[in-house]
């Protein structure tokens, strides 16, 4: 992931040490998103996805970003119990009580499912919220 | 004393020696019943086609397919005075050429020359193409139009035995493009020259290759926050100058819950 790559995406790299990949996204007129990919046991198990604010706190339900398209929820995860990514791809997806006959197996090696393609295809959701 | 004997020395001959070390033949003087292999020593000792140990150098005549036997002697092989001849590891190039949307392959020996595959590319484009227009180019680097006489062995690294080529108008509008995508970009440094009518997808497929992408299905091109349609070329998508296409899988489907 490359300083061209960040500087045409406003992507602002805080973490890529394995397993973490920290990355803000941000963008003139919007409140920065920072998504922090969290993937031990890759990839036997896809990775958690955390929601925060630039200062690395987790984001509550009003800070949610809106109109995502049922990808970030604002209820929080039974296992996490926090706000959560709900996109094939998370861990809490596929860990979800509706989502658990969907396996990350099946996604694993497909393309735009490394950590950056999961990354890339959050990045396209925050585009598309309300600014 | 000692018998004389009178040793019949052969005229030296010169030989322009193509190598993968530069488009320029190096000059090498040599007996002309010389063998294969006493050149291959000679080059080497000039420290020129010096492989790893146990890797075999092959030398071939310009524009023959068949490698020279190194037990034989040079003008066995047809070679004299003035030829030119091309020493490489690699014992075929497979070389692709792309040509507006399309990309043909084929092998040959390192010392065809860019006339030869230019030639070939001509006809295996068929009638589309107007030969006296075309000239070949590094795919990637349409300011230089090759040297017909250039090997294309010599543009190809011994570990690497391919060449992309771009076939195209000698003047071509072209246009800088790089693609970015988080396995890292294409080229890692600058950008690629390419023809500006040339589909967008073909540079796209190029990147994947080599950025060892082996799934981009349903990804999409990005300049700015614009799709390109990669079924069009630059022009058609209102590109030109220089480009940097963000490449990637598109947004994730929310689920229902």
């Amino acid at each position: 992931m490359g300083d061209r790559l960040l500087g045409v995406r406003g992507w602002k790299l805080y973490t890529k040490e394995f397993p973490v990949l920290d990355v803000g996204f941000q963008a003139e007129g919007r409140t920065e998103l920072r998504v922090r990919l969290v993937a031990t046991n890759w990839n036997d198990e896809p990775p958690s996805v955390e929601l925060l604010d630039k200062d690395g706190n987790y984001l509550t339900g009003p800070k949610i970003p809106q109109n995502s398209g049922n990808v970030f929820h604002t209820d929080n995860h039974h296992l996490t119990g926090r706000p959560f990514v709900c996109m094939a791809g998370a861990r809490e997806y596929h860990t979800h009580s509706s989502h658990t006959g969907d396996l990350w197996d099946n996604y694993k090696r497909r393309g735009g499912y490394d950590l950056g393609g999961i990354m890339t295809q959050l990045w396209h959701v925050w585009k598309k919220c309300n600014p | 004393m000692p018998a004389v004997t009178t040793k019949n020395k052969m005229a030296d001959i010169e030989l322009h020696v193509h190598t993968c070390e530069g488009v320029e033949p190096k000059l090498i003087k040599i007996a002309s019943d010389a063998t294969v292999e006493q050149l291959i020593k000679e080059l080497q000792a000039a420290g020129a086609a010096v492989g790893e140990p146990g890797e075999e150098i092959v030398l071939w005549v310009e524009n023959q397919e068949v490698a020279c036997e190194r037990g034989r002697k040079l003008h066995e092989h047809g070679i004299g005075h003035g030829h030119h001849i091309h020493c490489h590891r690699c014992k075929q190039v497979k070389v692709f050429v792309t040509h507006e949307s399309q990309i043909k392959e084929k092998s040959f020996a390192p010392s065809a020359t860019i006339h030869k595959v230019r030639e070939w590319a001509v006809e295996a484009f068929g009638p589309l193409v107007r030969e006296q227009d075309e000239a070949l180019y590094l795919h990637g680097d349409l300011k230089a139009k090759l040297s017909e006489h250039a090997h294309i062995g010599s543009f190809v690294k011994p570990s690497h035995c391919e060449l992309d080529l771009c076939l195209a108008h000698k003047e071509a509008q072209s246009i800088e493009v790089a693609v970015l995508t988080t396995s890292g970009s294409w080229p890692h440094e600058g950008f690629e020259t390419v023809p500006a009518h040339q589909l967008v997808k073909v540079e796209l497929q190029r990147a994947a290759k080599k950025l060892g992408l082996a799934d981009t299905n349903g990804w999409v091109a990005k300049v700015g926050n614009v799709e390109l349609n990669v079924e069009k070329s630059y022009l058609n998508n209102g590109l030109k100058c220089r480009v940097e296409i963000d490449y990637g899988p598109r947004e994730g489907g929310g689920g229902d819950e």
